[in-house]
């Protein structure tokens, strides 16, 4: 699937004079269904219309078809293969067929074509009973079909769709997602807008985020998007569910082939990501990195990479000071994608925006005791429970940063963020948790605060080693 | 009142007599009047869709000048064209004054500053998403345009509507610059004041009645046309 319009330093300002975004790039794809979630007045709207040719950027350079354009020859094109659909589509004054008709009426098709195509428009949408009706009258999900008939029927190659699910039923909301994927079947592309972060578990092959970080709510900083990869999706869980569910209700029998799986096999270590939240400031250690402090000899975060290599396919480090230093290890090194050390969260969500695989473990950088059998545990359990985050816990309370999490849930938690959470607990609520025993490992959730424990922690390392060479 | 009464019955009868001189009058009226709203109106709502949703210095100054210019006094439009149009004025070499077209051309500047004002109120009130749609539906911008103005068709014909009312109900820029001859420049209001001050109430009150006759099926019309556009909200 080769990318067809790619966008560029694309930048915005709203008429006060502020940013609305700074878009670094933008691509799209032929044959590809996106999801562009972001909260209310994040922007989504406005870029839509850019895409458009509708609203004019401050500044942009287009690639189309690989060829660089300026903006006024880009927009000819864009008005061309480009059809934007409003939240609420706007219907003309006239006929349903004549709606349908109105951009095939300026396309230079002499009167019989437009009937013709008219008319097999009315039926694929099965609108033909409503064809002389005025499109004033229609009820809300009739206009929403007869805008998605009316772009149809043009032939574009990228069709915008604005918040299409707002304010919909069930119903209508399954007509209009069952459309889209036929447009896609035919070779359309599809932006669909949403602020609800989990929409693109149902349809899209690519999810992107468009969010205002930093502290101020309503000042862009930076802008983000992710892209998630699109062969390698995750199953979603509530997926999985509504099918149990489905059979149920049919009589059959529930056959959880998904959750017997042996526990002797292997996990899928190519598709876990580790993260190393080495972002903190540290505060009790006076402000000391902990992650490079030395434990017999050796900086922590070394200890931690030499427990986690066997058990997942990378090792990201999330670092936000010392960043050289934290390069030598071999590992890539990646910064808060936002705000100013807001916290483990935030070191989660650029974890996951880096990963590429379908799950994400994260460990503190002070506990030195990784537990080999970390990775495994966590997926077992997650699977078992068809949960969405597996969390460790040893035999008193829950370790909230040694966490198996699913990358697709990389929207909800950039939603939480930048509502302005930023305590793990209260996002993990929000999801399947499942709590995964660790009682056996007493030693793995040891961290280093002060400089007593570091003492004892190299003792008790010193016992561990004497333990094993003998 | 019994004056009254004997006159408008004289009144009736002339119209009802086909008297020739009235209708011609009455025609000279509703041709110079159409045809001043029919060359005012195009170029009136092209510059009302301009205000409307075009953006350049001068907007906002130009927006006050025409709804200013809805107070403009019709004699002062007769006495301005007049000086333009007399024998010394700067187009007197046209040979205009006291022509059927110089009276086009006063009504038109009379009617052009109401039909900008509405066109553009209307269009300025029109929804932002028909033009959006109509643009990405791949019409051209006056396409798009002449889309958006179908779209609100109904103020707009409000809008001619009235600018006709006021042009065919003016006395005092036809009387300037028409000079009142009969059979050529004399129309309904003219008339009314000729024989208003001849004496000859019972012509001038059969005048009147043809005047409000035209408004009144003008306003049915558009009535008419305003109830179709409420049963399409």
């Amino acid at each position: 699937m080769s990318i067809f319009l790619q966008l560029k330093h694309l930048r915005k300002s709203l008429s006060a004079g502020e940013r609305l975004f700074d878009i670094d790039e933008f691509s799209i794809r032929d044959n590809t269904c996106m999801v562009l979630s972001g909260r209310n007045g994040a922007g989504k709207t406005t870029l839509l219309k850019i895409l458009a040719g509708l609203d004019k950027p401050d500044y942009v350079d287009i690639v189309y078809d690989g060829e660089p354009l300026s903006w006024n020859l880009a927009t000819q094109k864009m008005r061309l293969d480009v059809v934007y659909l409003h939240q609420q589509p706007y219907m003309f004054d006239r006929t349903v067929a004549e709606n349908i008709a109105y951009g095939l009426r300026r396309s230079g098709l002499n009167r019989a074509q437009v009937d013709n195509k008219v008319d097999q428009a009315l039926q694929w949408a099965q609108l033909s009973k409503l064809a002389a009706r005025n499109a004033r009258q229609l009820s809300g999900g009739e206009k929403q079909r007869v805008a998605l008939t009316r772009a149809r029927v043009l032939s574009p190659r990228l069709l915008l769709l604005d918040e299409p699910f707002a304010n919909m039923d069930i119903n209508a909301r399954e007509q209009t997602i069952q459309l889209i994927q036929r447009l896609k079947s035919e070779g359309v592309s599809t932006i669909v807008t949403s602020h609800e972060p989990y929409i693109s578990t149902l349809i899209g092959d690519e999810h992107r985020h468009l969010c205002k970080t930093g502290p101020c709510r309503y000042t862009v900083v930076k802008p983000f998007l992710f892209q998630r990869n699109m062969t390698r999706r995750p199953q979603p869980a509530t997926v999985l569910e509504h099918e149990e569910k489905t059979r149920q209700v049919k009589g059959e029998p529930v056959t959880r082939a998904h959750t017997t799986m042996n526990k002797e096999t292997s996990i899928p270590q190519q598709q876990i990501t580790a993260v190393i939240l080495a972002g903190g400031l540290a505060r009790r250690m006076s402000g000391q990195d902990k992650g490079l402090i030395e434990i017999n000899g050796r900086a922590m975060i070394e200890h931690i990479i030499e427990a986690l290599t066997p058990q997942v396919g990378s090792i990201l480090i999330n670092a936000n000071r010392n960043l050289d230093q934290y390069r030598r290890y071999a590992c890539p090194v990646i910064e808060d994608m936002m705000g100013e050390f807001f916290g483990p969260l935030v070191g989660m969500a650029s974890g996951m925006q880096a990963a590429g695989t379908d799950y994400l473990i994260t460990v503190p950088c002070d506990s030195p005791f990784t537990p080999p059998v970390l990775a495994e545990r966590l997926f077992h359990e997650l699977q078992d429970k068809q949960a969405d985050i597996s969390v460790a816990h040893d035999s008193a309370r829950m370790q909230p940063v040694f966490a198996l999490l699913r990358t697709g849930l990389l929207p909800s938690l950039m939603t939480y963020l930048e509502d302005g959470g930023r305590k793990i607990d209260t996002w993990y609520a929000e999801h399947r948790l499942v709590k995964t025993d660790f009682s056996d490992w007493p030693d793995a959730f040891v961290n280093i605060n002060t400089a007593d424990d570091k003492d004892s922690v190299e003792r008790k390392m010193m016992q561990q080693k004497d333990v094993h060479t003998t | 009142m019994a004056q009254l009464l004997d006159t408008s019955r004289q009144a009736l009868v002339l119209l009802f007599s086909g008297d020739p001189a009235l209708w011609s009058i009455v025609s000279i009226s509703f041709s110079v009047s159409l045809r001043a709203v029919l060359i005012a109106t195009p170029v009136a709502f092209l510059l009302g869709f301009l205000l409307a949703h075009a953006r350049f210095p001068g907007r906002r100054v130009l927006i006050s000048t025409f709804n200013t210019l809805l107070a403009l006094p019709a004699v002062v439009v007769g006495l301005t064209v007049y000086m333009l149009l007399s024998r010394n004025g700067p187009f007197g070499d046209l040979k205009l004054l006291f022509t059927q077209t110089g009276m086009v051309i006063g009504q038109i500047v009379l009617c052009f500053p109401l039909l900008v004002a509405f066109s553009h109120a209307t269009l300025q009130a029109a929804d932002q998403r028909a033009w959006e749609t109509a643009v990405t539906l791949g019409a051209k911008p006056w396409q798009a345009m002449l889309t958006l103005m179908y779209e609100v068709r109904y103020g707009l014909i409000a809008a001619v509507t009235a600018a006709f009312g006021r042009i065919i109900a003016e006395v005092g820029s036809s009387m300037m610059i028409g000079g009142n001859i009969l059979n050529y420049t004399r129309n309904i209001t003219t008339a009314i004041a000729l024989e208003t001050s001849k004496g000859e109430f019972a012509q001038g009150i059969a005048l009147g009645i043809i005047l409000l006759l035209s408004a009144l099926l003008l306003n049915f019309v558009l009535s008419f046309i305003q109830a179709r556009g409420d049963t399409a909200p």
